[in-house]
C-alpha cells in the first residue's frame, strides 16, 4: 500500500500527472468522478445506453472505493 | 499562511499576514451579514408550507393556555368552524384525512420546540418565520465554519462561508423558510462536527451527540434523516480504526441514543402539548411515507437513471429552474455560483489526493446526500441543501489548495491568484444578492402557483387596518386563489369570520340572488368585504367559472373597488365593500 502522506506534499497537478503514485482507493475514486462526468457528456449527446452503463459503472467504483475504506479501517487495527 | 502560528508573530511579514487575515475575516463577516441580515424581512410572500408550523404551534399554545387538549380546542373555535364548513375538501386533504392543523400540531415535534422562542418573541408574524429560518441557517454556517477552521484553518473557513453566502439556492430557501430545512441543515452540520471529533479523538461522547442529532432529524419530519442515517453509518464504518468489538459497541450506542432521543423528545412534547404520543408518531409515519405514494412531477418521474443525474447537474450548476417547487428557484441562474462549482470539483481532487480525516468526512457527507439524489431519487433543491456545506468545505479546500500549490512555484503568481479568487467570490456574492433582492423579489416569471400566494400580507394588513373583526364578514372569491391558511396566520390575533363566494354563487347567479344574500348577511354583520381574483377558473368556452365575480358586479354596477394590488404589472386581487347601515360602500 502506498504511503498517503507523500501525496500531501505534491502539488495537485504533479500528483495527477503521476498515476503510479495513486493508491487503489484513489484510482477508484477518480474513476467514479470520470464515469459520472462521462455519463453527463453521454446524456448531453443523447447516447442514453452508454450513459446508463457509465452511471452504473460509476456507482460500482464508488461502492468499491467506500468498501475499501471500510475494510481498511478494520484491517489496519488488526495489524 | 497559518495565522495562528506564534513562530511568525514577531516578523513584519507575519504581522502583514495577520492584518490581511483580519481584513479578510471582516470582509467575510460583512458579506454574510449583508446577505442574510441587512434586509432580513424583504421577502414578504411567505408560502403556505412555511406558515403551517408556527400557526399550529401558536394554536397549541392557546390550547395550553385554555387548559384543553388540542382536539377539544380545534373543535370549539368559531374560525376553525368557518374553515371546516367553507373549505372541507382542503381542510381535511392532508395525509390521514386529519384536520389540517390538528395534523401539523402533532407532526415534527422538534420543529415546534425550535419555533417556540420565535413565536413567543415575534408572535404569529412573517418576522417570526424569517428570523427562525435565518437564525438556524447562520447557526449551520457557523458549525460548517468551525469544522473547516478546526480541521484546516481560518482561510478555509472564510472561503467556505463565502461560497455558502454566494449560493442563491441557500438564500432562497432561507427566505422561503419552510420549517424543516434550516434546522435539518443545522443538525446535519452538527452531526458532521461531532463525527469529526469522534473520528479524531476516539471518544464516544461526540458519537452520542451525533446520534442524538439523528434522532432530532427524524423528529424534524423530513427526509433529511435518511441522509443523516447514511452519514452516521458511513462515518461509523469508515472514519475510525478499531476492532470489531469496539465497532459494535459504538454502533449499539449510536442506535440506542437515537431511539432514546426520539422517545424522550416526542414523549416530552406529547405531555407539553396535551396530545397523544401515538398520534405524534402516526403523523410522522404518514408524513414520510405519503411522500413516496404521492409521486412527483410526471415529466421528472419518467427520466431514466442518467437523465436524473444530468437533471440534478443542470439544476445545481447551470440553471436552477425546476418544473416543481417553482418558488424555490430562479430561472436562468445556477443554484450555486460558478466559482463554487469549479472549486468543488478541484476540492474533490484534493480530497482524493490527501485523504485527511476532514477530506474523507466531506466525501462521505456528499455520498450520503448525493448518492441518492439525482441517481435513485429525483433531484430537488431542498434535499441538496443538506450537502451544500460539504460542497463548500471541498470548494474551500480547492481554493486554498491551488493557492498554496501555486506559491511553491511563484509567490507573485499565488498573490495574483488570491486576488483573482477574492474578486470572483466577491462578484459571486454581489451577483447573488442582486439575483435575489432584485430579480427574484421583483421580477419573478409569472406562475399561477406563486402568484396566487403573493400579496396576502398586504391584503390582510389592509383588512386589519380598516375593519373590525367584531362586525365584518370577509368574503373571499374561492379557496384556490385565497388559501385559508394565510388568513388563519395573518389574522391570528384578530380573527375575522369568513366565507367563500364560490360556495354560494357561480356564473349563472342573478343580481337579485346576490343582493338577497347580502341582506341576510348584513343582519349579522355591519360590513361585508368582498375580495376577488381577476383569474377566473373554469370553462372559458362555456363561460362558466367556479369563482365568477361578475354576478357581484352586475348586482352593484356603480360600485368601485376600495383596494387593488398588483405584482410586476400583474393584478393580483381587488376588493369591494358593502356597508349595512347605509347600504352603500364606504368611500
Amino acid at each position: 500500500m502506498k504511503k498517503i502522506s507523500n501525496t500531501e506534499d505534491q502539488p495537485l497537478w504533479a500528483w495527477l500527472l503521476r498515476p503510479s503514485n495513486w493508491s487503489a482507493t484513489q484510482r477508484m475514486a477518480l474513476a467514479t468522478l470520470l464515469c459520472f462526468a462521462a455519463a453527463l457528456v453521454a446524456v448531453g449527446i443523447g447516447v442514453l445506453f452508454a450513459a446508463k452503463a457509465l452511471v452504473v459503472l460509476a456507482y460500482v467504483f464508488l461502492g468499491l472505493a467506500v468498501g475499501r475504506e471500510i475494510i481498511r479501517t478494520f484491517r489496519r487495527e488488526q495489524q | 499562511m497559518n495565522s495562528n502560528n506564534p513562530a511568525f508573530a514577531s516578523s513584519p511579514k507575519a504581522a502583514g499576514q495577520r492584518w490581511l487575515f483580519a481584513l479578510a475575516l471582516a470582509g467575510t463577516l460583512a458579506a454574510a451579514a449583508w446577505m442574510f441580515f441587512a434586509d432580513i424581512l424583504a421577502y414578504e410572500d411567505i408560502g403556505c408550507e412555511a406558515i403551517d408550523k408556527p400557526l399550529a404551534l401558536a394554536h397549541t399554545l392557546q390550547a395550553r393556555a385554555k387548559g384543553v387538549s388540542l382536539h377539544e380546542y380545534m373543535r370549539s373555535d368559531p374560525v376553525w368552524a368557518d374553515m371546516k364548513r367553507e373549505d372541507p375538501q382542503w381542510s381535511y386533504a392532508y395525509v390521514g384525512k386529519r384536520f389540517q392543523f390538528d395534523f401539523f400540531a402533532c407532526q415534527a415535534p422538534f420543529l415546534s420546540l425550535c419555533y417556540l422562542p420565535f413565536v413567543e418573541l415575534f408572535g404569529v408574524t412573517a418576522a417570526a418565520v424569517t428570523w427562525y429560518s435565518t437564525v438556524f441557517s447562520v447557526a449551520a454556517l457557523l458549525l460548517m465554519a468551525w469544522l473547516a477552521w478546526k480541521t484546516l484553518d481560518g482561510w478555509h473557513a472564510m472561503a467556505a462561508v463565502l461560497c455558502m453566502t454566494g449560493s442563491l439556492i441557500w438564500l432562497i430557501h432561507v427566505k422561503a423558510a419552510y420549517a424543516a430545512w434550516m434546522p435539518s441543515a443545522f443538525l446535519i452540520c452538527g452531526m458532521a462536527c461531532c463525527l469529526y471529533t469522534y473520528a479524531t479523538s476516539g471518544r464516544r461522547e461526540p458519537l452520542g451527540v451525533a446520534a442524538a442529532c439523528l434522532g432530532l432529524l427524524y423528529l424534524a419530519g423530513w427526509l433529511s434523516h435518511v441522509a443523516g442515517f447514511f452519514l452516521l453509518a458511513l462515518a461509523l464504518l469508515a472514519m475510525r480504526r478499531r476492532p470489531w468489538k469496539t465497532f459494535w459497541a459504538d454502533g449499539c450506542l449510536a442506535a440506542g441514543v437515537t431511539v432514546a432521543t426520539i422517545l424522550i423528545v416526542s414523549g416530552g412534547y406529547a405531555v407539553w402539548a396535551h396530545c397523544s404520543f401515538r398520534e405524534i408518531h402516526a403523523t410522522m409515519f404518514e408524513d414520510m411515507f405519503n411522500r413516496f405514494s404521492l409521486g412527483g412531477v410526471p415529466m421528472l418521474e419518467k427520466l431514466s437513471f442518467p437523465e436524473k443525474l444530468a437533471y440534478a447537474f443542470r439544476c445545481l450548476f447551470v440553471d436552477s429552474a425546476t418544473p416543481d417547487h417553482v418558488d424555490k428557484c430562479l430561472e436562468g441562474r445556477p443554484a450555486v455560483p460558478l466559482v463554487f462549482s469549479v472549486f468543488t470539483a478541484v476540492g474533490l481532487l484534493y480530497a482524493i489526493k490527501n485523504r485527511n480525516t476532514v477530506d474523507r468526512l466531506a466525501m462521505i457527507w456528499l455520498v450520503a446526500v448525493f448518492g441518492l439524489l439525482g441517481g435513485v431519487m429525483t433531484y430537488t433543491h431542498r434535499y441538496a441543501l443538506l450537502g451544500l456545506p460539504a460542497m463548500a468545505i471541498l470548494a474551500a479546500r480547492g481554493i486554498v489548495g491551488v493557492g498554496r500549490d501555486l506559491r511553491r512555484l511563484s509567490v507573485p503568481a499565488s498573490r495574483g491568484y488570491a486576488a483573482l479568487v477574492a474578486a470572483a467570490l466577491g462578484l459571486a456574492v454581489v451577483s447573488t444578492h442582486h439575483n435575489y433582492f432584485e430579480d427574484y423579489l421583483r421580477h419573478k416569471r409569472p406562475d399561477f402557483e406563486i402568484d396566487r400566494g403573493r400579496g396576502m400580507n398586504v391584503l390582510t394588513q389592509w383588512i386589519k387596518d380598516r375593519y373590525d373583526p367584531g362586525d365584518t364578514l370577509v368574503v373571499y372569491g374561492d379557496p384556490i386563489m385565497f388559501t385559508r391558511s394565510y388568513f388563519m396566520f395573518y389574522f391570528f390575533d384578530r380573527p375575522f369570520r369568513f366565507v367563500y363566494w364560490s360556495n354560494y354563487f357561480g356564473s349563472h347567479s342573478s343580481p337579485d340572488q346576490v343582493r338577497a344574500w347580502e341582506r341576510d348577511q348584513l343582519l349579522q354583520h355591519r360590513r361585508l368585504v368582498f375580495i376577488f381574483s381577476p383569474i377566473l377558473m373554469g370553462d372559458p368556452q362555456a363561460q362558466v367559472f367556479k369563482n365568477d365575480y361578475r354576478p357581484f358586479l352586475a348586482a352593484h354596477p356603480d360600485l368601485k373597488p376600495v383596494f387593488t394590488h398588483a405584482y410586476d404589472g400583474r393584478p393580483l386581487f381587488f376588493a369591494f365593500e358593502i356597508r349595512g347601515d347605509a347600504g352603500a360602500p364606504l368611500r
